[in-house]
């Protein structure tokens, strides 16, 4: 053997490099399988996603095993689902198709476990479509796996024609990988499961919050609107509290009972109170008949029945104040069901002045009546009045014209109708002086006059009278003068004391056929003077003493048939001795006379003038 | 981090490289290495912005930048993209600062696209045949695996991290919230895997005799306690480029950047200073 030399040296040296740097690397391999486990698990802690796992441990091992084509699929009955994808020497990560098997390839897939052989054997069974144009792919190793989601899939190694002994001869590590990865993958399903389930009850949790949520939106909503509407319905209380209490009328509100029976007063307002006299808790005591006036208690007894039938009624009673003083009512009920509860609102308004209206009404109704009668009868009259000496002055007008009349006859002709005309004349004068009477056209003028002188006047006027009835003979008259203290001058109305004198002396002579007619007059006090009128007639019937003052007003009887006149004198009497100051009464009874009597304002004058009228 | 606050961005080949420009002077054009972008970069940023124009640069596949893995993202590629991106900023007498695998990129614009460029500074940089742990003899180097591990756990990169740093109590939430951002998403993951997969110790052996050749200035700096980049790397660079210093920062680790900004501008503005008179 020769000596080694240096160059054998060398080579034995480097070969034994060699030799150290391969058990160094099959040393730093072990340690580095070591690690890869570690890492493995450690790194898929923090993975909650299926997806993100695999794409995880497909570069995982592709990166730290120096594997260029790691991929996994699902093997289905005839096709296969690919779960992902990772080549190294490609950018895009997670083809759609990475690569394709044949359907006869799957078929045996599902009797295979381990498969290992060249991409080459495996033409037409399986093909890489990959847009990595770098790989060239060398061997192809298959292997199975399981887990809870999948029945069986593969995962796909594939080494790289420049790089072709990547592979180990025995698959152990492989194995043992892809054992922890089945439990990481194991483990996330069911964590998977776990936070699905966790999802879908904070899911509820949410959805029941929510309608909760809502339905206390609703809640609060809805008080809000029920505050408000109890506002508007205090409001709206307040309104009709006021309207019951502001009222005009007297409103009651009556509870009844199962028979019908008013068994409280709910409700009375103010003007129920201020009418009656009763307080609020006086009248929750009372009843609708106490409230009436005694007379009409039993009367309305059976106005409840009325109501219960009719519902509503309207009537009048007496109601009695509490003071005792008793008013008119019109009372307006209404029969109705209020809270379950059977009540009668009755309205109540005092009608007093109402009826004091009414009552003029009707006055003032007959009163026309009576008036319109009157007319009726005086326009009856005046036509037979008028017609009378009328019809005497045409008849002895006619005569006149008679030529063989005697000068006697004329004579006695011409003064038939100048009494007839002066009868005339005197109506006439009646009915324009009371129609200016009526009218208020007459007024009061005072002079001083005498009265003594006066009364002398209208007893020469009067005897005349009497001897133009051919009755003086018959028919004493008198004066009843003044004994003293009476100053017969005084400041009064000529004219209407002398008329209101002639047509009382004219009644006493026509109604009086025989006995006296006295004048008389007096001072009454210091301020009037009273003056009398008195005959010894045929008297006025009591029945028409109160109205006789009233205009056409007679007496009219068979004692009186034939007398005339207007029925207007006395009325023209009473209205000047009124007009005057004064009043007109009269004392009468049949068959024995009678005596009006009138007084006058006394106003004495100091001056003797004999005539009637002293001054103007 | 507010100067990070404006990141303009231009499509180069098939990707889309985003960067920030600031200050005003020299353009500095900093190229970050493998597991870190531009914010590696913060800490310098307001030590040399009065005196400079700040250019940071996200790799393809790396920070905000887009992360296609259609084309290769080896160094080569690299060096030609930002080569691609120095023409289009139309950028001038340009001083490259670059740090780890950054630092074999540079090496390769600087031999490849020399025109532009005024002075190169290598912090922490591989070189030749050495990558980030120690001679790749194997077909699957540990690297990649120590990568592939730091890609799918925060707490496996931090444990690198806190490796390549010398105050590892600078290590805090927010600088490892910052190495951790781009590995969020499996797009950017996979970015990343397919960078480390791409380093091929051929593009900067295919250089070494280039190296030599070189005649602009060249800083390197090592950070003496790297743990993933021996001292032979540094060492050997400096003793192959001619024009070159070498400067050991004794309180250095990998992330050098982290460890001693102030000591690292201050090394790279003294450099360029020199050179300027």
């Amino acid at each position: 053997m020769s000596k080694p030399t240096q160059s054998d040296h060398i080579k034995q040296l480097q070969q034994r490099i060699v030799q150290l740097e391969e058990e160094n690397n099959s040393l730093s391999e072990q340690v580095e399988e070591t690690l890869l486990f570690g890492l493995i698990s450690e790194s898929f802690e923090n993975i909650t996603k299926e997806e993100t796992l695999i794409a995880s441990i497909l570069e995982k091992i592709a990166i730290l095993k120096g594997i260029p084509f790691c991929a996994c699929f699902e093997l289905r009955k005839r096709s296969i689902k690919n779960l992902g994808s990772y080549c190294s020497m490609d950018s895009c990560d997670n083809c759609t198709t990475p690569f394709s098997l044949s359907r006869a390839f799957i078929k045996k897939l599902h009797n295979t476990s381990i498969l290992r052989k060249n991409y080459e054997q495996l033409k037409g069974n399986f093909t890489l479509h990959l847009p990595c144009i770098k790989l060239q792919a060398h061997e192809v190793i298959l292997m199975p796996f399981n887990n809870d989601s999948i029945k069986k899939g593969f995962f796909v190694f594939i080494s790289d024609k420049q790089d072709p002994c990547i592979f180990d001869n025995d698959l152990l590590h492989m194995q043992q990988i892809l054992n922890i990865i089945g439990d990481k993958w194991e483990r996330l399903n069911l964590n998977n499961k776990i936070s699905k389930l966790n999802r879908e009850l904070e899911k509820r949790i949410k959805t029941r919050t929510n309608e909760l949520t809502r339905i206390n939106e609703l809640l609060f909503k809805e008080i809000q609107l029920n505050e408000v509407t109890n506002i508007e319905l205090l409001d709206e209380k307040e309104k009709f509290r006021q309207l019951f209490e502001m009222a005009n009328d007297a409103i009651y509100l009556w509870e009844l009972d199962e028979q019908n029976k008013v068994s409280a007063c709910l409700e009375a307002n103010e003007a129920a109170m201020k009418m009656t006299g009763y307080n609020t808790n006086e009248l929750s005591r009372m009843s609708p008949y106490a409230l009436m006036a005694p007379n009409f208690k039993q009367k309305e007894k059976n106005l409840l029945q009325t109501l219960a039938k009719d519902k509503t009624h309207t009537f009048e009673v007496m109601h009695q104040h509490k003071n005792g003083s008793i008013f008119p009512v019109e009372i307006n009920a209404h029969y109705f069901t209020l809270n379950k509860k059977k009540v009668i609102l009755s309205i109540t308004r005092d009608i007093t002045d109402r009826k004091l209206t009414e009552q003029a009404l009707i006055k003032a109704k007959e009163k026309a009546e009576e008036s319109d009668k009157l007319k009726s009868s005086f326009l009856a009259n005046m036509s037979h009045e008028i017609r009378t000496p009328m019809n005497a002055i045409m008849g002895f007008g006619e005569i006149l014209l008679d030529d063989e009349l005697t000068h006697e006859d004329i004579n006695k002709f011409a003064r038939i109708i100048l009494n007839n005309g002066m009868h005339l004349l005197n109506l006439i004068n009646d009915i324009v002086d009371f129609s200016k009477i009526e009218a208020g056209h007459i007024n009061v003028t005072l002079h001083k006059i005498n009265l003594n002188q006066l009364i002398e006047e209208v007893k020469l006027n009067t005897e005349s009278l009497l001897r133009s009835y051919e009755k003086l003979d018959l028919v004493n008259v008198s004066i009843n003068k003044p004994s003293e203290g009476i100053n017969p001058i005084i400041r009064a109305d000529y004219g209407k004391i002398r008329q209101v004198l002639s047509n009382l002396l004219n009644n006493a002579v026509k109604f009086t056929e025989k006995g006296s007619i006295t004048i008389t007059y007096n001072l009454l006090n210091d301020e009037m003077i009273e003056l009398k009128v008195s005959d010894s007639g045929i008297g006025i019937p009591k029945d028409y003493q109160a109205s006789i003052f009233d205009r056409f007003v007679q007496v009219k009887d068979e004692r009186t048939f034939n007398l005339p006149g207007t029925g207007l004198g006395l009325a023209i009497c009473r209205n000047l001795v009124e007009l005057m100051g004064g009043n007109i009464k009269l004392e009468s009874e049949k068959q024995k006379g009678t005596t009006f009597t009138f007084t006058l304002p006394y106003h004495p004058v100091e001056s003797t003038n004999n005539s009637a009228v002293l001054n103007k | 981090m507010s100067y990070f606050t404006n990141p303009h961005k231009i499509d180069i080949k098939n990707q889309s490289l985003v960067y920030y420009r600031m200050g005003k002077g020299e353009p500095l054009l900093f190229i970050h290495g493998i597991t870190t972008y531009s914010f590696i970069w913060r800490q310098l940023i307001p030590l040399l912005i009065d005196k400079y124009e700040l250019i940071l640069v996200d790799l393809a596949g790396c920070g905000d930048s887009s992360k296609n893995i259609d084309d290769s993202l080896s160094i080569k590629n690299h060096a030609k993209m930002l080569h691609l991106l120095i023409e289009q900023l139309l950028l001038k007498n340009l001083h490259l600062i670059s740090h780890d695998v950054g630092g074999g990129i540079a090496q390769l614009i600087t031999v490849h696209y020399p025109h532009r460029i005024k002075s190169l500074t290598l912090i922490n940089s591989v070189g030749y045949d050495f990558w980030p742990v120690q001679p790749i003899i194997s077909m699957r180097t540990p690297i990649i695996r120590h990568l592939a591990m730091a890609t799918l756990d925060m707490g496996a990169l931090k444990f690198i991290i806190k490796r390549g740093l010398f105050h590892r109590k600078k290590l805090d939430t927010e600088l490892m919230e910052l190495f951790w951002k781009p590995l969020k998403t499996s797009e950017g993951r996979k970015a990343f895997l397919f960078f480390a997969h791409c380093l091929d110790n051929k593009n900067l052996l295919e250089i070494s005799d280039e190296l030599t050749k070189l005649k602009l200035p060249v800083l390197i700096i090592r950070g003496d306690c790297d743990v993933f980049l021996g001292k032979t790397i540094s060492e050997r660079l400096h003793k192959d480029i001619p024009n070159s210093q070498y400067e050991v920062i004794s309180t250095g680790g990998h992330f050098i950047q982290e460890d001693e900004p102030e000591l690292l501008a201050q090394n790279i503005h003294h450099f360029i200073s020199n050179i300027n008179e």
